[in-house]
């Protein structure tokens, strides 16, 4: 429950010193999880931007029932949907894919601290959506079940099966060795 | 990729714009519901005063209409024939209003012979035409309710705009189509206010040839009606003979 909870309590009560450490911690592991969604890393980080900025605005509509980290990816995850409805009408130059690559290889550096999970990273662009941020919110995020489920908008079994189909296909793809890394 | 910092500046910078642009939407909200409140306000507190006094005026015009209107004698009738005016007057007569203290009145109607009563004398007439026309005599005093009354049924027909010679059931100026043999007379005089009114029927249609020809005639013979039915009503009248002689 915690993940900045408390530091989101200090910034209600006027200290906007808060802010700072809501996005040291916050920031990074959303757009990575928002570029899941938008494969688009400038994007990512826009809708990531505006996500913070409406949790900073709207100062009352966090309840602290869920943590701050499930509240924000639920408010990012909004917005890369909504993004990726309007994408083909918002897209108006096409991105330089050296550039992309180069953003996205800075974006893994700043959101994940191991070989480890860069190795899962590279092989869960192979899985279907759902696998992929399944296993994005549990391995990556290190969120529980049931707060990856409120973010995924499904129950805790429906989770729970997407991460073990998640492992199979990782085993496929990695082989046993990979598998173990989950 | 920029650093945290950065990040967080644009996050603060959005931050303030939103905020402020928030507190300014809310500003022009208020300054939009503000007026509209006020005037929900002010119409909550000025109307009922207002259309309280709307309905008094508008009790008091309809008053002073049913005085100044003949028509207003023209009211639905009920099976005995009496208005609704007269109905509701007899049960609380006019309150509050007063005839002149010189009013009377004066009324012949012909029924077999020539019957009359003049409320100045208290003279009541059942017939003329008798071997012994005194046998048909007598003083009838009306109470103060009834001569109430006689004086709102005449005030609500202003006798003073019918012609002295009037026909009810003809046009004026135009040759008669509704007549009777035999015929009727009607004359009924109001005195008030020093003044005295004479409405003269001479040879008119008998009793069942139609309700006149527009409403003014209608309720000048209504009031006629009434004054009969109020002076055939009494004790007084009831204990005079039977008439001696009938239409042929």
């Amino acid at each position: 429950m915690e993940h900045g909870a408390s530091s989101y309590r200090r910034f209600l009560n006027g200290d906007e010193s808060a802010m700072d450490e809501i996005m040291a911690e916050l920031f990074f592991p959303l757009v990575f999880f928002i570029n899941r969604y938008v494969q688009d890393v400038p994007a990512a980080e826009d809708l990531a931007l505006d996500a913070m900025t409406e949790l900073f605005v709207h100062k009352h509509r966090y309840n602290f029932k869920v943590s701050l980290k499930t509240y924000v990816f639920m408010l990012g995850k909004s917005r890369a949907l909504n993004y990726l409805k309007h994408r083909k009408s918002l897209r108006e130059t096409e991105l330089d894919a050296g550039k992309e690559l180069a953003e996205e290889d800075e974006l893994e550096r700043h959101a994940l601290d191991s070989d480890r999970k860069r190795a899962v990273n590279a092989a869960l662009a192979k899985l279907p959506e759902d696998m992929r941020m399944a296993v994005h919110l549990i391995f990556f995020e290190e969120l529980s079940y049931e707060e990856a489920a409120k973010v995924m908008k499904k129950n805790r079994k429906q989770v729970d099966n997407l991460l073990y189909r998640a492992k199979k296909e990782l085993r496929a793809i990695l082989g046993e060795e990979g598998a173990q890394l989950l | 990729m920029k650093e945290i910092k950065d990040y967080t500046e644009e996050v603060r910078r959005r931050y303030e714009v939103r905020s402020q642009t928030r507190r300014q939407h809310r500003l022009q909200t208020l300054t939009l519901c503000l007026p509209l409140v006020l005037c929900i306000l002010a119409g909550a507190l000025v109307l009922p005063p207002l259309l309280a006094c709307t309905k008094d005026r508008a009790t008091k015009t309809t008053e002073d209409h049913r005085f100044s209107q003949p028509d207003a004698v023209q009211n639905q009738t009920d099976q005995t024939g009496k208005t609704e005016d007269s109905l509701k007057s007899e049960g609380d007569a006019v309150d509050g209003i007063e005839p002149p203290a010189d009013f009377s009145f004066a009324f012949v109607w012909d029924c077999y012979g020539i019957s009359s009563y003049d409320s100045a004398s208290g003279r009541l007439v059942k017939t003329s035409h008798a071997t012994h026309p005194e046998d048909y005599l007598t003083t009838l005093n009306l109470t103060a309710e009834q001569r109430e009354q006689v004086w709102l049924w005449l005030s609500a027909l202003e006798l003073e705009t019918f012609p002295a010679e009037y026909d009810p059931y003809n046009l004026p100026d135009e040759k008669p189509t509704v007549f009777s043999k035999p015929n009727r007379n009607l004359v009924l005089t109001l005195r008030q206010n020093g003044k005295e009114i004479t409405v003269a029927c001479r040879g008119i249609c008998l009793d069942g040839c139609g309700e006149g020809y527009d409403a003014r005639a209608r309720a000048f013979l209504q009031v006629c009606d009434q004054l009969t039915d109020l002076l055939t009503h009494t004790p007084e009248w009831e204990s005079l003979p039977d008439y001696e002689f009938y239409y042929e």
